[in-house]
Formats: structure tokens, C-alpha cells, sequence
């Protein structure tokens, strides 16, 4: 599902080619709603009302195939939701601890909730992939 | 407006909060203690531990006015 940031995927590139040293993200990633769906230069816009907050995305190791893909190994739950019924949560950013962007990705299907709700994503129902 | 959801679990049919888990074609609707019974939900559980037994808008009252809840991968709150 998410595309990487246009940063993020040159800091890859130019690793994986032994043109510079990867710096690491720092640690645990972040995972954030958006009511908009990012662009590979602009993060989304994110949620915000209610106690909502980033949580901690805990990836699993990625899976080689085609593609080779990764995703959240446990449920992430994000509780004390707004209400999001006028403008739906559409996407979702992946950032580090510090807000260094990773990228984003649209949902395959647009989640409202009602304030107070818990919004939750099973374990590998957030999909990460690359050739 | 106010959202009306059935529980999976008790099929009842309200406006109370709910867990929507979304597990990416298809999503699922429980209430929060029928969450925890159904599954032990840890969220849930540490959503409801201090809910007084409250249900509906009172529920809601008290869910959104708690501090933001960051939780690891095992549903731990992080301190």
C-alpha cells in the first residue's frame, strides 16, 4: 500500500548503491491518520480531536515475493477517535520517533468513526511492498 | 450526527462506542466490552478499566477526554 517519501527513497537508493551511509530511522516508526492521502513530497492531513495520538506501527521482518512486502506484525489501535463523519480517515503516514517521514498510503476503503471510537488495524492489514 | 453500528458479537444495533478493526478488505464493529469478552482486546481492556461501568454518551465523555494512549505491539500502554 504506501509509496515512500521522495527523500526516503533517494536515503535508500543512494545507500543500496554504496553512494552514502543509510542513516536509520530512529526508532519505534510511527504510524499517523490522515483525512487527505499524502503525495510523495506532502504528508496527508492528520487526524486530530478527541485523545486521538501516533501510534507505534511494530513492523514484522518483510517477506520476500512479488513483491516483497511488509506489515504491522500485532493489532494498532488508535483510541479516543473524533468524530470523522464529515471528513473520514483516508490514509495513513509512517514516520520515525523523530517525524522523519518514511511515506504513506490510502486505505482501501475510507473509515469514519464516531467520537470515542477506537480505530484498529489488524496485524498484516497494513501492507508494505517494493519490486 | 451520530453513527449507528452493530456489534458483531451482541448484534445490537446503537450509537455506543465501538472498536472498528479494519483488516484491509473488510472491517469488523465491537462494542468495547464485547471486545474484551470476545477476545480480550488489551485496548479495550485498558479503555473500559476506568470507565466506571459506563456505557453510551457516557462512555463517550469519558473516552475522549483521556490522555492520548500509545500502546506497544503486545497492546501494553507505553509509559
Amino acid at each position: 500500500m504506501p509509496a515512500l517519501d521522495r527523500a526516503e527513497a533517494k536515503r535508500q537508493l543512494d545507500a543500496s548503491l554504496g553512494i552514502t551511509t543509510y542513516v536509520a530511522p530512529a526508532t519505534p516508526m510511527k504510524v499517523g491518520l490522515t483525512t487527505t492521502i499524502g503525495t510523495d513530497t506532502t504528508a496527508g492531513t492528520a487526524v486530530i480531536g478527541g485523545s486521538y495520538s501516533d501510534q507505534n506501527l511494530g513492523p514484522a521482518a518483510a517477506v520476500v515475493g512479488s513483491p516483497t512486502t511488509a506489515s504491522n506484525a500485532a493489532t494498532i489501535s488508535f483510541t479516543g477517535m473524533p468524530d470523522t463523519t464529515s471528513n473520514s480517515v483516508k490514509a495513513v503516514e509512517i514516520k520515525d520517533n523523530a517525524g522523519r517521514r518514511w511515506g504513506y498510503g490510502a486505505l482501501t476503503t475510507a473509515r469514519t468513526t464516531a467520537s470515542g471510537d477506537t480505530l484498529s488495524f489488524a496485524a498484516s492489514a497494513l501492507v508494505f511492498s517494493q519490486q | 450526527m451520530t453513527l449507528i453500528r452493530t456489534c458483531i458479537s451482541c448484534t445490537q444495533t446503537d450509537d455506543h462506542p465501538k472498536d472498528i478493526v479494519d483488516h484491509g478488505t473488510f472491517m469488523v464493529v465491537w462494542h468495547l466490552d464485547c471486545h474484551v469478552i470476545a477476545t480480550g482486546c488489551p485496548s479495550c481492556k485498558i479503555l473500559l478499566a476506568a470507565a466506571d461501568g459506563a456505557k453510551g454518551d457516557e462512555l463517550r465523555v469519558h473516552l475522549v477526554s483521556l490522555p492520548p494512549l500509545v500502546l506497544d505491539e503486545h497492546g501494553e500502554e507505553v509509559s
